[in-house]
């Protein structure tokens, strides 16, 4: 009989893990590594940043096929939205192993535990935000189950999820160090969750239009004014040379990774693969309707994505971001194994429909193989530009501190242009004007870094602007489409087949 | 001193000659065989002497012959073979003593088919077994499927080859023509003697052994041709463009977009008129190109056998290849087998089995099940080339067009890759036993076993580089995967087996204890970069360049591992007992215990009980009733466990690194580690519960009748339940509800000889099945896993999708279409589908509430067809006259569906891309035009290709399986040449034709283990027609 009692060969086990300082970051960097999945996750079809970055009206997909998730053609069915969401709450089960173990662990000290604990609330804190402005009351998840009834939770209560994200934040930048060491650089710190808090405050007080919170998001943010710092070269924030800069708050930290960098992060959890993005492979140019193909399109590019004639024509004449941001006619097309630009190439518009695409994290970015799909090239998730022009609309919105405001627009419009004859000065003026200039700014300066969608959403929320007469998205199809039940996603279908208790978001 | 005896062999019934009776002077090697007339020629000892008479389907018997020197025998058919033996769980029984279900197989009907596995063979022969081919690829798994569907999860029953339990298939490492006889265990009564792990059912395959007499040398050969039994066709490029150019047209103009409006859709470049590439034409040279025609399959066995009272043996070599009708598949087996059994001294028998062989699959791209490269070549964009005939790449090894810019349509060349790409498959078995039995007392023996099935296997993966220009795929570096591992189980059972007879009781008894260990590992590596293409170069590890740069690609310098491992212990008994084989009656009972639940759940007791009654010997019976030969009513209760589930331990919570994420300012990557999977510490038996009842009948000694009716209860059935992604986990190991299935079994044979010496033996066997399942967990009604849906209340895995009811023929229609919330509420317009609103959200807590409600819902998702058939059936003939000899065997399902996935993705008409099904010419265009093909338009909007009834088809087919002519050379011939004692020839055929409403390449897909991605037709590999000669002979 006790040769009858055997365990799995060559596999930890839960009783005897999660008990040394080693475990638990091996527990964290797993937790982290979720959110890899968020830009490249081919196979659930979430990739190349389509929920995300696809749905604005900056980006629109190349030769402008058909496309149900650009063109708001939503269903329950789409792999993209079952991708984001199962990801996320991926996500939230490696946060919560890491709280529900700590207490037990017998190898940390008290001190790494808080930190520990932090770091992990910072994370679901990040996840439930993501899921609350993306599916409003989608279900709350606080603990592993462990049985089949624990698996089936239904809707949250409407601002349950927010009210989650909010404690999680709060004990998270209690908790988190200001800096990390050298060998953890990239871990979130009390800054960034400083940072994510103020952001939700704002959003929350624009999605449930509750304008005392504006107050709570700006005190958030005016917290963090001198401890981080603009880089004086825009440029800077997108190459992977410059990563984790003072200008970065929190970055997703690409790296080699093990395997086969083709396969999603998760593909096989006992043996992780790629840690990279797909930008290089989907955002470089493609082929044009006539046949014209940048260097390196077909085979060794699968350029997904151009840019809207609107966010090209949003850009100040000679705005030096422009450059940073898209390429245009007559551009070194510096990209790839080409960044020093000796190969001469210059873009060209016959290699789109639109005359754009993305350059943004793609120019000056040598992958380490332009064969593949990865780029170690670090996704800025919130940098102090954003903080800056979140202050502003804090200020702007909320105490009407509007000299405040404009100041802070100026920052970074300075920045930009330090010569401040390109780009001159933003006046005060009336609060609309002030609006309209901070809704520029921000869409020339945060352009392909999956904000804008975000932002539309909470403006429209806030009755600010209105969607559907404000917006040109790039495609009349998409014009057409959208409607207000796109403000959220739709719940995946396999979700509510498996619990018919989650109910759908109204117009799926 | 020896004299010649003459003779003659008769049917009692039918008084003419019976050619083939086996005779042998009793307690020698001495015998022969009559001629087709029924007449034999033997030397005998002068003086009295005894003659053995056997035939197949007739009774044995002895015969003393005196001083005459010619006799005359008749032989007393036995359409029912009352006295063949059956092998049942640890040890036999003739067929007059079973009280259980037990299907068999015989060799002599094994060798009549080209298959490559024993399994195989069981098709249309047995009645409650549904046997099918995963898909027509060699060596391709066979499903079985053991009287209905008995779980969500694994439904395959047990193998156990010569005692030893080897899992749940043969995997084609078992010689057929080896094979003595396969017994199918359908009913608890004779399976429960496996308690563990035979919940759906065991397989016992019992091998060939030598018989007493001259060594007896067999050659068996044969060589045939296989082929597609049809084609599906696809668009030419005029109808091609034609087509993408409507569905263009129809979503501009549905959008109200004109040219120069954002999101206008616009024709592909290489399709507009005046572009070059419309004067290619490759609809069809795709398709032929992946072709192998004629695809040869080929077997030979040679084998040896023979002995005396002291020893037996039986020594094989067999050889058998089989290519796929698709290029580059190649599947070879090598086997050698050893059976012998000594006596030493009078009350010790020792004895093994043996058998070695070695499989190796020589392969491009295609693997099994998956009909890969003929479903990625016939949809191929019809205007794309193979080669590059203008030669713009150097050396043109394929220089494909295709990535040609077809609205942003990237297509890999796969022929090409197909041809570069080179994976072998090797696998190795050594499976034996070796036994001792002793003697204790008269009728009570010891017997010990100890047995090894050990599997090496290696699979290899080589990719050369190739670029976009050639493959349309960029793949800079070379790539080689090597991967090597190792199954070792190890069996011992000790059994004491006690026979009696007292008077007209009988009495079979047997305990024993069996202990079985399971292990295994695997080690595998990854390269990449090698400076050369040669196979023995690349195959070395240490030649791969490892970590490079830009210029290189990644370092593939990737290792792994795995090592796995699970125990049973077991102990058993059996009781038989009969009274004049009038009134029989077994117990049996196992104690199982299986290392893959928690100490807590481990343990577990299957009881069995089954009894029968021979009617027909009561003397009532026998004075009213004569031309009823033989009546026998049984029945059988018992319960059977399973403990398979996937993973193993799935109580304990592994915890493993897992994704990469990097962190410092080295960027140093680091493995995250947590909990792959949810575990269930709760976990315990399956339980399969079944009941049966049933009678034999045989009516003036030559027709048979065997009914019987199944009732299989499977509880707590273990499954790993998809669960919500909310948990972070997408599944749940658990034991679940209940399912049903009923059903009956008819059995059916004639026997009629004629005196022209024709003899005809008709079978027949059909098997309903009725699933259902009862219920499934707490709170949980049903589950979905992609178009699969598993729900209380219905059969298990059906297909759940919208009902497709037609098309809006004109916008008087589409205007007063129903709302469908699934498609955003888009408005359909005439030439869309209708589906149909036939439910919506309950009230109550009830999920629906079974009316329309006016809106097209997920919740309007209904049952659209089942994967498991309402019956299954096979029948057919044999015949003999003078030395011909004629096979038929017919086998078909009735009542399932199938989703022509095939179809689903080739008839989207969705603008340029795949090539189109022709079906699709018939597509709507106007009113009346169709109603079954929607309109073509590049922008879906209506969803009308979404998974709907338009893509179930009904899956029943009636199919000729099997049919074989031969001609045995009468002995006199041979006699004279001297070359062999018999010599048969024969031609065969297989799949020759098949009735069937499918519309796709076969309706015969499934899925090996699981029903919940049964019937779902990829474009899979068909059962090939196949053409064959063949010859036996014996030296």
């Amino acid at each position: 009989e006790k040769k009858l009692n055997l365990a799995p060969l060559g596999a930890l086990n839960e009783e005897t893990y999660y008990q040394s300082t080693d475990d638990f970051k091996g527990a964290a960097v797993l937790a982290y590594s979720t959110l890899l999945n968020y830009t490249y996750e081919q196979f659930d079809a979430g990739g190349w940043f389509k929920g995300t970055g696809m749905i604005d009206d900056d980006q629109t997909s190349h030769n402008n096929g058909a496309d149900n998730i650009e063109e708001f053609n939503w269903r329950s069915t789409d792999g993209t939205w079952s991708a984001l969401w199962s990801n996320t709450y991926k996500g939230i089960q490696r946060t919560n192993i890491i709280i529900e173990k700590l207490p037990a662990a017998k190898g940390v000290s008290d001190s790494t535990k808080k930190v520990f604990e932090a770091e992990a609330r910072f994370l679901r804190g990040y996840f439930n935000f993501f899921l609350a402005i993306n599916w409003g009351n989608a279900p709350l998840i606080t603990v592993t189950p462990r049985t089949l009834a624990e698996t089936r939770v239904g809707n949250s209560q409407p601002g349950e999820l927010w009210d989650a994200a909010i404690a999680d934040l709060k004990l998270a930048k209690a908790g988190l160090p200001v800096k990390w060491d050298d060998a953890n650089k990239g871990r979130a710190t009390s800054g960034a969750a400083s940072a994510m808090l103020g952001k939700l405050l704002l959003f929350r007080a624009q999605w449930e239009k509750k304008p005392a919170l504006y107050t709570e998001a700006a005190a958030e943010f005016q917290g963090l004014v001198g401890k981080y710092s603009l880089v004086k070269n825009y440029l800077d924030n997108f190459m992977p040379t410059t990563e984790n800069n003072a200008e970065s708050v929190f970055e997703v930290q690409m790296g080699i990774g093990g395997v086969n960098p083709w396969l999603p992060a998760d593909f096989v959890f006992s043996n992780g693969s790629a840690a990279g993005t797909a930008r290089l492979i989907y955002y470089r140019a493609a082929c044009g309707p006539n046949n014209v193909c940048a260097p390196g399109a077909g085979g060794t590019g699968y350029g997904q994505i151009e840019i809207t004639t609107g966010l090209q024509k949003e850009f100040e004449a000679g705005d030096p971001r422009r450059q940073a941001t898209l390429f245009l006619d007559g551009d070194p097309y510096d990209t790839g194994t080409n960044i020093d630009g000796s190969q001469k190439w210059v873009y060209s518009k016959n290699w789109t429909i639109t005359g754009s695409t993305p350059a943004k994290y793609v120019r000056k970015d040598v992958n380490i193989d332009y064969r593949s799909p990865l780029s170690v090239n670090n996704q800025r998730t919130i940098r102090y530009a954003d903080i800056l022009l979140m202050l502003a609309e804090c200020k702007l919105l909320g105490s009407k501190d509007l000299a405040g405001a404009v100041a802070l627009i100026n920052q970074v419009r300075q920045r930009a242009d330090a010569t401040g004859k390109i780009l001159p000065d933003v006046a005060v003026g009336t609060d609309a004007q002030i609006f309209k200039a901070l809704m520029h700014e921000r869409r020339v300066e945060f352009a392909l870094e999956d904000h804008r969608y975000d932002d539309l959403v909470r403006w429209h929320r806030a009755g600010l602007i209105n969607i559907k007469t404000d917006v040109d998205f790039g495609r009349t199809t998409a014009n057409t489409n959208w409607a207000e039940k796109n403000l959220l996603k739709p719940v995946p279908q396999s979700e509510r087949d498996l619990n018919p208790a989650i109910l759908q978001n109204t117009g799926f | 001193q020896t004299r010649a005896l003459m003779g003659r062999v008769l049917d009692a019934t039918e008084n003419n000659g019976l050619p083939g009776v086996n005779i042998l002077l009793k307690g020698t090697a001495n015998g022969t065989t009559t001629d087709a007339d029924g007449n034999f020629r033997l030397s005998v000892p002068n003086g009295p002497a005894t003659l053995v008479f056997s035939s197949v389907g007739y009774v044995g018997q002895e015969t003393t012959i005196g001083v005459s020197s010619i006799i005359t025998v008749t032989l007393q058919p036995d359409a029912r073979s009352l006295n063949e033996v059956v092998v049942v769980g640890y040890g036999q029984k003739t067929t007059r003593k079973l009280t259980e279900s037990i299907g068999t197989v015989q060799a002599r009907d094994i060798i009549k088919l080209p298959v490559s596995s024993p399994e195989a063979a069981i098709q249309g022969r047995v009645s409650g077994v549904q046997i099918t081919s995963v898909d027509g690829t060699p060596g391709a798994g066979v499903a079985i499927r053991i009287r209905g569907v008995s779980t969500v999860g694994n439904n395959q029953p047990l193998f156990v080859v010569d005692g030893v339990p080897i899992g749940d298939g043969t995997s084609n490492q078992i010689n057929p023509a080896d094979v003595e006889s396969i017994s199918v265990l359908k009913d608890a009564s004779s399976a429960s003697i496996y308690g563990l792990r035979a919940a759906n059912g065991v397989v016992l395959i019992t091998t060939k052994r030598g018989k007493q007499g001259k060594p007896r040398v067999n050659f068996d050969v044969y060589s045939g041709v296989q082929n597609f039994p049809n084609q599906l066709d696809m668009l030419n490029t005029q109808q091609y463009v034609a087509l993408a150019t409507e569905s263009i047209n129809n979503a501009n103009a549905q959008a109200g977009l004109v040219p120069g409006s954002s999101g206008y859709l616009v024709l592909a470049p290489d399709l507009r008129p005046g572009s070059p590439y419309l004067n290619i034409d490759n609809s069809k040279a795709w398709r032929d190109a992946a072709l192998h025609k004629n695809a040869p399959v080929r077997n030979y066995n040679l084998s040896l056998s023979g002995g005396n009272d002291v020893s037996n043996y039986f020594i094989s070599l067999g050889y058998y290849q089989q290519q796929a009708m698709v290029n580059k598949y190649d599947l070879s087996r090598y086997s050698f087998r050893v059976n012998s059994d000594h006596k030493v001294g009078s009350r010790l028998k020792i004895g093994q089995a043996l058998t070695l062989t070695y499989n190796h699959t020589y392969r491009g791209s295609n693997g099994t099940g998956d009909g890969f490269i003929y479903a990625s070549t016939t949809n191929m964009p019809p205007i794309l080339s193979i080669y590059d005939t203008d030669h713009r790449i150097p050396g043109n090894r394929y220089g494909y067009t295709g990535n040609l810019n077809v609205a942003g349509f990237v297509r890999l060349n796969n022929i090409g890759i197909n041809a570069v790409n080179e994976n072998h498959d090797y696998s190795y078995r050594l499976l034996g036993n070796i036994y001792a039995e002793l003697e204790i007392i008269k009728g009570l023996k010891f017997r010990s076993v100890a047995a090894v099935d050990y599997s090496p296997y290696r699979q290899s993966y080589w990719r050369p580089g190739y670029t976009a220009a050639e493959l349309g795929q960029e793949r800079n570096t070379n790539n080689y995967q090597d991967g090597r591992g190792e199954g070792i189980q190890q069996v011992f059972t000790n059994t004491f087996t006690y026979n009696g007879q007292f008077g007209g009781h009988s009495i079979n008894a047997i305990a024993g204890m069996e202990y079985q260990e399971i292990k295994s590992n695997y080690l595998g590596y990854t390269g990449a970069n090698f400076q050369s293409t040669d196979p023995n170069f690349y195959s070395s590890i240490q030649n791969q360049q490892g970590n490079s740069n830009g210029n290189g690609g990644f370092a593939y310098n990737n290792a792994s591992s795995s090592l796995g491992q699970k125990a049973y212990a077991s102990r058993f008994g059996r009781l038989s007992y009969d009274y004049k084989d009038t009134y029989l009656v077994t117990l049996t009972a196992r104690y199982d215990q299986s290392s893959n639940f928690a100490p807590q759940n481990r343990s577990k007791l299957f009881p069995a009980v089954s009894a029968a009654w021979r009617i027909s010997n009561e003397s009532f019976f026998q004075n009213k009733l004569p031309f009823v030969t033989d009546l026998k009513l049984r029945g059988s209760w018992g319960q059977l466990g399973n403990d398979k589930i996937g993973l193993d331990f799935p109580y304990l919570a592994r915890v493993q690194q897992g994704p990469w994420y990097t962190l410092g300012t080295g960027q140093s990557s680091l493995n995250g580690t947590g909990i792959p999977n949810l575990v269930n510490s709760d976990l315990r038996w399956e339980i399969n519960e079944s009941t049966d009842a049933g009678f034999d009948l045989t009516l003036f000694g030559r027709l048979n009748l065997l009914v019987t009716y199944y009732n299989r209860n499977t509880k707590d059935f273990l499954y790993s339940l998809p669960v919500n992604t909310t948990s972070g986990f997408t599944s749940i190991p658990v034991n679940l509800g209940l399912v049903n299935n009923r059903g009956l079994e008819f059995e059916t044979s004639y026997k009629k000889s004629f005196k022209s010496g024709l003899t005809l033996d008709f079978f027949g066997n059909i098997t309903t099945v009725k699933n259902k399942l009862v219920a499934l967990a707490p709170n949980v009604q049903e589950f979905a896993s992609g178009n699969y849906r598993t729900a209380v209340g219905y059969p298990i895995g059906y297909f759940y999708g919208y009902k497709a009811t037609g098309i809006y023929q004109n916008q008087e229609q589409s205007n007063a279409a129903v709302p469908d919330v699934t498609v955003n509420r888009q408005k359909p317009v005439a030439g869309d589908m209708i589906f149909q609103d036939n439910n919506g959200p309950g009230t109550n807590g009830q999920q629906f509430s079974g009316k329309a409600d006016g809106l097209i819902t997920t919740d309007d998702r209904t049952n659209l067809g089942k994967t498991i058939p309402d019956f299954f059936y096979g029948f057919g003939v044999n015949a003999n006259w003078k030395g011909f000899d004629l096979a038929v065997m017919f086998q078909g399902i009735s009542g399932n569906s199938i989703y022509n996935s095939y179809r689903a993705a080739n008839e989207t008409m969705a603008g340029s891309g795949n090539n189109q099904l022709v079906n699709v010419l018939g597509h709507w265009t106007g009113e009346g035009t169709s109603n079954t093909i929607p309109r073509a338009t590049a922008r879906d909007l209506n969803g009308n290709a979404r998974f709907s009834s338009r893509w179930i088809e009904p899956g029943g087919f009636l199919r000729l399986k099997n049919v074989q002519l031969g001609y045995t050379v009468p002995k006199a011939l041979l006699n004279r040449l001297k070359v062999a004692q018999t010599v048969r020839v024969y031609i065969a055929a297989s799949n020759l034709f098949r009735i069937t409403k499918y519309t796709g390449l076969d309706p015969e897909v499934t899925t090996f283990s699981s029903q919940l991605q049964a019937g779902t037709d990829n474009a899979n590999m068909p059962q090939p027609r196949t053409v064959q000669i063949g010859a036996n002979l014996t030296f």
